[in-house]
This record gives C-alpha cells, structure tokens and sequence, in this order.
C-alpha cells in the first residue's frame, strides 16, 4: 500500500502523512507515492483491511463503518481524557488535602506546644511556690532553733556565774576560817 | 545607574535575504531545504509546518532570530554532506541545534 491510499483509508491528508512519516524514518526519501512500511499497517490494520477487503462496495457503503469507527474511538478518547481527568482531580483533592493536613497538624503542634508551657510554667509556678515555702520554714526553724540556742547559751553562763560565784564566796569563807586558826594557834604557842 | 549590555531587535527577513546571510551563503532552494527539515524535527520552528497540508507554510514569518539555528543545520551540511544524515541527527539529537 502506498502512501496515498494508507492517507485516503485513514481519512487524513496525504501530505500530513508524509510530514509523519519523515519523522519517524528520517533516513529515508518520502514521496506520497512511498510503500508505508509493514510495521505502521499493522499498526493501522483494522482500519486499512476494511478498505482493502471491499474495495467493490460504494464509498456510502463504508460511511456507517466509518463511523463506527470513529464513534467507537471517539468513546474511546472521551473515556481515556475522563480518566485523566478523573486522576488530576483525585490528585487534586489529594494535593488539598495533604495541605489541610499539614495546616491542621501545625495548629495542633501550637497548640500542643502552648499547652506545654502552660501547664510548664504552672508547674514551675507550684515547685518554686513549695520551695519558697519550705525554706521560709526552714528559715524560721533556724532562727527559733539560733534564738533558743542563744537563751540556753544565756541561762548556761548565769548559771555557770552564779555558781562560780558560789564557789567564790565559799573560797573567802574557808580562807578566812584558816586564818582565824592560824592566829589563834600564834597566841597559843608565843615564839 | 548605567546598563551595559547589548540587545538584539527582532527583524523580519524574507527568505532570499536570510538565505543570503547564511555562511557560506545558499541558493534559495536548498534554503527552503533547511527550512524544512527544521520544521519537521524542532518544536520552534512548528509555525513553518503547514497544519492542515503537511509540507513546508510559506506565510510563516522569518526573522533574525531563525537565523542561529539554521546556520547550525547549514553548517553540519557542509560537514557532513548530505541532507540526510542532518534529518537523522534533528531527530535524535535536536538540542545540538538549538541553544544559544
């Protein structure tokens, strides 16, 4: 078949068919009246045995064929860009989606991280509170503790006076007994 | 502030004159050869495909602009010494024309 015909049983204009088939074998020279090669009537073979096979049939014959063919392809075409439609919408919905997700699990982390520090600083709050408390305690313990010391201390040392002074006045007391005796023992004896 | 630099203004070109300032220069048959290759292998040079006919449209409009790349194609003719081998390596190598 050459490229006239392969053009006419495609419908399509014999030059575009050239333009195309430059394209794909660039080594070679391309005339409408080329042989198409096997590979590309095969390709087309459902289309170009129905002009081959009745080729004795009138042209309006063909038309119900034809466009048979063309609807069938046209379903075809409709229900191929449907489904990429379909996808970019899914791929859409997914893309929103995900972003929603993100938005959303931003707006939690916030308020996750604000509820920490809430509760961070609550908790800071009631330790350093307690602390505080316990040492003033342990402040005031200390200075009843050094205060009780400091009576004790005062008690210890007028107690320890008083008695030295005791023991002082029991000193003079005995000294002066044994002077008394000494005495009397010189007017007994008279050197 | 002072721009240095320089620009170059789109200018319109009939095909003789583009096929003149080609190096070395071409007749404008083999010009349209070119042309024509170009426009079956490179995206940028589409507009000079006719759309509803195949072959090459002649109401596309040349300009300066044009002229870099056919002188690519021009070039490696002149290397390689058939039209053929040029249409093989539009096709598979497009970039190696293109580009500034």
């Amino acid at each position: 078949m050459i490229v006239k015909e392969f053009a006419q049983a495609l419908k399509k204009v014999p030059g575009k068919v050239v333009d195309e088939l430059r394209r794909q074998y660039p080594e070679q020279k391309w005339t409408v009246d080329s042989q198409v090669p096997e590979e590309i009537l095969a390709r087309f073979q459902d289309i170009t045995n129905s002009e081959r096979l009745q080729p004795q049939q009138s042209p309006i014959a063909n038309i119900p064929e034809a466009t048979i063919t063309k609807a069938d392809e046209a379903i075809q075409q409709a229900s191929y860009k449907l489904t990429a439609a379909d996808k970019e919408t899914i791929s859409g919905a997914i893309a929103v989606q995900n972003e929603q997700s993100k938005i959303l699990g931003a707006s939690t982390g916030v308020t996750g991280a604000l509820l920490f520090m809430e509760s961070l600083i609550g908790a800071k709050g009631t330790v350093l509170d307690a602390f505080a408390e316990q040492s003033m305690l342990e402040v005031d313990n200390q200075i009843t503790e050094i205060d009780q010391s400091l009576i004790n201390l005062a008690e210890e040392a007028s107690t320890r006076l008083g008695k030295s002074i005791k023991k002082k006045e029991q000193l003079k007391a005995r000294l002066n007994s044994l002077r008394e005796r000494v005495s009397s023992m010189g007017t007994q004896i008279r050197f | 502030m002072l721009i240095q630099g320089s620009c170059v203004v789109e200018e319109l070109l009939t095909r003789e004159e583009a096929a003149r300032q080609l190096e070395p220069s071409v007749g404008i048959r083999q010009f349209q050869k070119y042309l024509d290759l170009a426009s079956l292998y490179l995206p940028e040079f589409e507009d000079f495909r006719d759309e509803d006919n195949g072959g090459l449209n002649g109401r596309a409009k040349l300009t300066n602009w044009h002229l870099p790349v056919l002188q690519r194609i021009r070039s490696y003719v002149l290397a390689k010494g058939s039209l053929k081998k040029v249409a093989i390596e539009l096709k598979n190598h497009p970039e190696k024309f293109l580009g500034a």
